[in-house]
């Protein structure tokens, strides 16, 4: 087997090994951080539904409240705040959603459907649980969800949700007497649900790995080319030529020949240079030999 | 506009009202009366108000005539006096929160929080309507029908009110408490502008005699008492003197203790 065949094999298995490596590595790196950025976002979301909903009950609400006096306002709630800042987040990423999903909300647009009802009922069964995350497949792809119980913990949210009389009059003009009544200090009546898509932060990780193979891949293939070129021209080509010569001397042909030329000091340049002494000892043996 | 005395001004912001005072706000305007204690009172634009007394002390106090408007009452504690007659209903704020509309031979209050007293217009007498206002509650009186209370105020009434009288009035006094601020460009009141008090109720409209009399020199005040005359008689004796002179054997008669006739002949 040629040396350029054996180099070529050794290099080939190496770089396939190193592809290998490199490529699962950088996967398992790039999927995570796609996973810690879906995460990310879902958690930023709701951070920022609950910044707006302190924002709205701290600021927004005191200043409403002459007005509500006159008709409801619902922009003084913070539900009702977190959700329409979502929704306008949502005409540039329509695949995030933010729900206050609740099983019996004053507002319908909040009523909890069959998913959401289940992890709300989660929070129910089990008071100290703060979070529930997990995935599910939407309309519009994967999705992963952050969810969070909604507990009434003070007596001031039951000015509003305890009974019909005692709520403000222009709360039950806007939503009617039939929902958003009986709610109990402590109670879990909902929870805040944020679901980020997955297959943008996946996609994105697949496209960056596929371009980090490829770029791996060709810098693979242009070391292939130039450590063969340099092999050729440095090693294979030179000794090649120095075999054909000694193979010639060997047989007493061509011992006239002038001498092999190799302008540099390496490995071959130094084995170029024994082998012409050696030629020269040689012709010169031969002569002393012819003489006697 | 504020009419003082008899002169007309622009109205400035710090200007401290006095007894006597009318104030018109304009298409586009809002006033705000504050008193010591706290409370305030924001009038509406096209709002009319005749400031009759305005006694001073520690609470807020006053008597103020308002013919047509917007009125917001705010802060009244339950030491204040303030009493509020309109063409439509009297209305005295106990305490708390108040706002009225009147226009039109029409009246709606609503009372924000605490309690109003409402009387019934001079002239129709006090059993048309409820004596007591809660919080909540919507009082509305229209021409020719009994006045009605609701639990909340209606649309209509939301929507003829200042925006500004759906938020808490915010206040300014403070800004001018170390300062005095006078009304700039004084002119002498033309009759258009206080037409609405020269026809006013009878009460109104003898003071108002005894306080523009000196305009009736003013040629064009006086054609236009003259063409108005019907609607306000008591200016009759004020323009036309010498039909109420008293001959002399009248007069040398009382000087010598004969009786007077009680009241001169009128037209």
């Amino acid at each position: 087997m040629k040396l350029i065949v054996k180099f070529n094999l050794v290099f080939f298995v190496v770089f396939l090994l190193g592809l290998a490596a490199a490529g699962y590595v950088s996967n398992q790196l790039l999927q995570k951080n796609a996973r810690d950025e879906i995460v990310l976002n879902a958690r930023l979301v709701m951070e920022s539904a609950l910044a707006t909903r302190t924002y709205t009950s701290t600021q927004v609400g005191p200043l409403l409240q002459t007005q509500m006096k006159y008709s409801f306002l619902p922009q003084s709630v913070p539900a009702y705040a977190a959700t329409e800042v979502f929704n306008g987040l949502r005409k540039t990423f329509p695949e995030y959603s933010y729900k206050e999903a609740t099983l019996n909300p004053t507002n319908p647009r909040n009523r909890a459907n069959d998913w959401e009802a289940d992890i709300v009922n989660q929070f129910r069964g089990a008071l100290d649980k703060p979070e529930v995350v997990g995935e599910r497949d939407t309309p519009m792809g994967r999705s992963f969800y952050i969810a969070r119980p909604m507990q009434i913990k003070a007596e001031a949210c039951l000015y509003c949700h305890s009974t019909v009389d005692a709520a403000p009059k222009t709360l039950v003009d806007k939503y009617g007497p039939a929902n958003g009544f009986g709610w109990k200090v402590n109670e879990v009546i909902g929870a805040q649900i944020v679901s980020v898509p997955t297959e943008v932060p996946i996609a994105r990780a697949n496209a960056a790995f596929k371009t980090f193979m490829v770029s791996l891949t060709v810098v693979f293939a242009f070391i292939f080319i130039a450590l063969n070129l340099m092999l050729w021209y440095m090693v294979i080509r030179p000794v090649t030529q120095l075999s054909r010569l000694a193979d010639q001397v060997s047989q007493g042909e061509n011992m006239d020949a002038p001498d092999f030329v190799v302008k540099s000091s390496d490995e071959i340049g130094v084995l170029t240079q024994s082998f012409n002494r050696m030629k020269k000892s040689l012709v010169q043996a031969m002569k002393m030999l012819d003489e006697a | 506009m504020l009419v003082r005395g008899v002169t007309r001004y622009a109205l400035a912001e710090g200007v401290r009202l006095q007894s006597g005072d009318i104030i018109e706000v304009g298409g586009k305007g809002l006033a705000q009366i504050e008193f010591p204690d706290g409370a305030a009172l924001a009038l509406g634009a096209g709002t009319r108000l005749l400031a009759v007394s305005m006694p001073r002390g520690k609470a807020a106090s006053g008597n103020f005539y308002v013919t047509q408007g917007a009125l917001k009452i705010s802060g009244v504690s339950r030491d204040a006096r303030l009493r509020f007659v309109t063409p439509v209903i009297t209305l005295q704020p106990a305490e708390g929160v108040a706002v009225a509309l009147v226009s039109g031979g029409e009246g709606s209050i609503f009372v924000e929080s605490g309690e109003t007293r409402l009387e019934g217009p001079p002239a129709r007498g006090a059993a048309t309507v409820p004596v007591r206002l809660k919080s909540g509650d919507f009082f509305t009186l229209k021409p020719g029908q009994k006045g009605v209370v609701a639990p909340r105020p209606s649309p209509a009434f939301i929507g003829a009110l200042p925006k500004v009288f759906l938020d808490t009035l915010p206040s300014r006094m403070a800004r001018y408490k170390e300062r005095e601020v006078q009304p700039r460009q004084p002119e002498p009141a033309t009759y258009a502008e206080v037409e609405t008090w020269l026809k006013g109720p009878p009460d109104v409209r003898r003071q108002m005699v005894k306080r523009f009399e000196q305009r009736a020199s003013d040629p064009a005040f006086r054609a236009a008492l003259i063409t108005n005359l019907r609607f306000h008689s008591e200016w009759d004796p004020v323009l036309y003197p010498e039909k109420y002179e008293k001959p002399e054997a009248d007069a040398a008669g009382i000087a010598h203790g004969e009786l007077a006739p009680a009241v001169p002949a009128r037209r």
